[in-house]
């Protein structure tokens, strides 16, 4: 055994659910690798990185080049735990007849394509690493089986294919001992979640953290709510 | 008679529903991508069939075929139009802007359709739209497990269809999701275990039984219920 602290990538680790996890992860005592797309604008973010532990990469999901910048700047790291947290909503042209095409291939480019970019572009670190899990964060609004309203079409479709994605990995990633989840973080009180929403951010990646810290290869591939408990497809 | 409108006709299980409905004396509406390509309208050649140029991606198109239809009622419209890349799809391999392509065909061609067709397909008697799904995009990966483009588009499509069964359910109108089976066609090779003939008939015999009680639900070809 090695003393090495444990290591996370976190995506859209400016705000939000991702910020929450970068503050919980320093204080659990990880080195933390922070990805957004604008550092220079990234004022809470910034005001974690007194603690030498945390390291923030610019990092666009939806844009290749930037995912292989970071590769090449981690290529020589193991990396735990990989966690793709940044997803955007997709504003709010997302009902039956006034559909906004443009934003849906952007969401899914961001929500859908950039987990599995960052995935596959930092697969050999986590292969690598002690624990070797990659977490997709998806949304109970992804699941099939739960969508019975009608509407929010652009959000909800990205994050089943994002869950099709996850079941993929989970798959083609299982001979090399990673473990990939997908999870939902919990109706949350950020910025997409708006104010009135069920949990904190501090709540939401505490309860993340336990169930990431439970998941065994035999749990690769599933979908789980932040409380722990599994989510139908 | 009743009518449908049936796009991806000009091969595969699409031109296969085509000559059947056709046969059975619909009146059908073919969506193909290119009508110059004769090989392709030739097999369509038959007096109740009505070719269209429409290409899924082009939403102009949508709007032309939808304005020329605009005072014909569509008792059932089919989104069948898809494709697959192969080995293309697979981890480490998958070509992102074919990627959104499928995206593009499956999943927008279908919504675009749907938007464009409610007030037709409202104004039919039987009011059924169908989207050809595959059990592919089942996210109990029963098949094709590894194909990231196709698997993702047919999942985020099986989404959809479930969404459109809530919000067309007051405009009487049921969606349904099919998977066709394994069907030898261009797509998936000669190795299948179905003709296209076999499924599709299998197919419009459950149509013919499907109604709202059947709406947001993903069934096989032969109607047995197929997990999201």
């Amino acid at each position: 055994m090695t003393n090495k602290r444990p290591s996370v990538v976190i995506t859209g680790a400016n705000r939000g659910i991702g910020l929450a996890l970068v503050s919980q992860y320093l204080a659990d005592g990880w080195q933390v690798y922070g990805g957004c797309r604008q550092p220079e604008l990234a004022t809470q973010l910034a005001g974690l990185a007194s603690n030498s532990a945390l390291s923030i990469h610019q990092l666009d999901v939806s844009n290749p080049d930037s995912i292989k910048k970071l590769a090449l700047a981690l290529s020589e790291q193991s990396i735990d735990l990989l966690i793709n947290n940044a997803g955007i909503n997709g504003g709010e042209r997302q009902s039956f007849g006034d559909i906004d095409y443009a934003q849906w291939t952007r969401v899914l480019e961001v929500n859908t394509l950039g987990p599995y970019r960052v995935s596959t572009a930092l697969a050999n670190q986590v292969e690598n690493s002690e624990q070797r899990l990659m977490v997709n964060v998806s949304s109970a609004m992804g699941s099939i089986e739960q969508y019975t309203t009608g509407g929010h079409y652009i959000y909800r479709s990205s994050k089943a294919a994002l869950n099709m994605v996850t079941v993929n990995l989970a798959h083609d990633l299982r001979s090399r001992g990673i473990t990939v989840l997908s999870v939902h973080p919990g109706w949350v009180r950020t910025d997409m979640g708006g104010a009135s929403a069920d949990i904190s951010t501090q709540t939401s990646a505490a309860g993340l953290r336990q169930l990431i810290s439970n998941a065994t290869l035999e749990d690769s591939g599933r979908f789980f709510s932040w409380d722990g408990s599994v989510l139908p497809w | 008679m009743p009518s449908v409108l049936i796009t991806g006709a000009s091969r595969g299980l699409g031109r296969e529903f085509a000559r059947q409905y056709a046969s059975a004396g619909w009146t059908v509406h073919a969506g193909v991508r290119n009508l110059r390509q004769r090989s392709a309208i030739k097999e369509l050649q038959h007096d109740q069939i009505t070719c269209h140029e429409l290409d899924v991606t082009q939403h102009d198109q949508i709007l032309s075929v939808a304005a020329e239809l605009a005072e014909e009622p569509i008792d059932l419209l089919i989104n069948n139009a898809g494709f697959w890349l192969g080995k293309d799809e697979h981890y480490g391999r998958c070509d992102e802007r074919q990627w959104m392509e499928e995206f593009q065909v499956h999943l927008f061609g279908t919504m675009a359709m749907c938007e464009a067709f409610v007030d037709q397909v409202t104004a039919g008697d039987r009011k059924l739209i169908v989207n050809i799904s595959s059990g592919n995009g089942s996210l109990t990966l029963e098949s094709g497990i590894g194909d990231y483009p196709y698997n993702t588009s047919k999942a985020a499509l099986n989404l959809i269809s479930k969404g459109l069964a809530a919000d067309l359910k007051q405009r009487g109108i049921t969606v349904v999701c099919f998977t066709p089976g394994f069907v030898a066609t261009d797509m998936s090779g000669p190795d299948a275990d179905l003709s296209p003939h076999e499924s599709v008939n299998a197919m419009c015999a459950i149509i013919d039984t499907l109604g709202p009680e059947q709406t947001g639900t993903f069934l096989r070809y032969n109607g047995e219920s197929v997990p999201w």
